[in-house]
């Protein structure tokens, strides 16, 4: 097609007026090595804090031990006042069952008789 | 442009040929909005495929087309271009600017396709012949015809 004047000038009068421009791209799918590099940081992470968490198991569970153990240990007083202990005692020897509980209330009981406590005045009326 | 495809390459492409295809999506759909959807789909199609194509700018307005000529087929109400600007108007040529979108609207689809491809798609009219799968002198014919009805309509703004 030959262009003559009169065309070429109506599309040098059209192309003074540039088209409008869009609204940016959205972001989309991003190129697989930025998928890739995302999926492996965030799996990094989920070893770290399932490592992190492990960790913070196996502590406690050495603690839970060392509280298991102390619970076990027994109270040298509180164990000689178990009643099959006493039961035991008043058959062996009835007449020393009074003297026997009198030696072992002040390790078990706390001392009223001294503080100033509610206890303390009590004891003394 | 055939090589590997990058992120930065499709948006170097969105910000050379957008406007360009912008403006033919509204004139085919007749609604900015629609056409800013055509285009973003376009694009994001191009981020999904691992290499560009041979020649992008073919492609492209090729792919506005097929995805607007679809869209048409989904919304009978589109295509009336009645109150979309899609042009730049230079301070002091907003009037101006204004008659040529109003004349553009006058033109048949067939045509005012023909003369976005050429003046805003900056392509030859071999090179709109390609995009529309149509003989260059049928695009010939039609630009001639097209041309012939703007300067009509446009009245003194080129004298």
């Amino acid at each position: 097609m030959n262009f003559d004047r009169e065309d070429e000038k109506l599309e040098v009068y059209l192309r003074q007026f540039s088209a409008q421009t869009p609204r940016p791209l959205p972001q989309g799918r991003k190129p697989l090595k930025v998928r890739i590099a995302a999926l492996a940081a965030i799996a990094a992470l989920i070893l770290l804090a399932i490592g992190v968490i492990a960790l913070r198991e196996a502590q406690n569970s050495s603690r839970r031990v060392v509280l298991v153990t102390t619970r076990v240990e027994p109270q040298p007083a509180a164990a000689e006042v178990s009643m099959i202990r006493l039961s035991r005692f008043a058959q062996q020897d009835p007449d020393s069952l009074g003297a026997h509980l009198d030696s072992l209330s002040p390790r078990l009981l706390p001392d009223v008789r001294s503080g100033k406590g509610v206890l303390h005045h009590l004891a003394r009326e | 442009m055939a090589g590997k495809l990058t992120y930065e390459d499709v948006q170097d492409l969105y910000r050379e040929h957008g406007p360009a295809l912008l403006a033919y999506g509204t004139n085919m759909l007749g609604d900015r909005a629609a056409a800013e959807d055509v285009l973003h789909q376009v694009f994001l199609k191009l981020l999904a495929m691992d290499r560009l194509p041979a020649e992008p700018r073919p492609y492209l307005f090729r792919a506005v087309r097929n995805r607007a000529l679809n869209a048409m087929r989904g919304n009978a109400r589109l295509s009336s271009l009645e109150g979309q600007e899609w042009l730049v108007k230079p301070e002091g040529m907003v009037e101006a600017g204004l008659e040529i979108e109003r004349v553009m609207r006058e033109l048949p689809t067939e045509q005012r396709e023909v003369v976005v491809l050429r003046i805003w798609g900056e392509m030859t009219l071999a090179e709109v012949a390609v995009v529309l799968e149509i003989p260059e002198n049928t695009v010939a014919s039609r630009y001639r015809y097209a041309l012939n009805r703007m300067r009509a309509l446009l009245k003194d703004e080129t004298k």
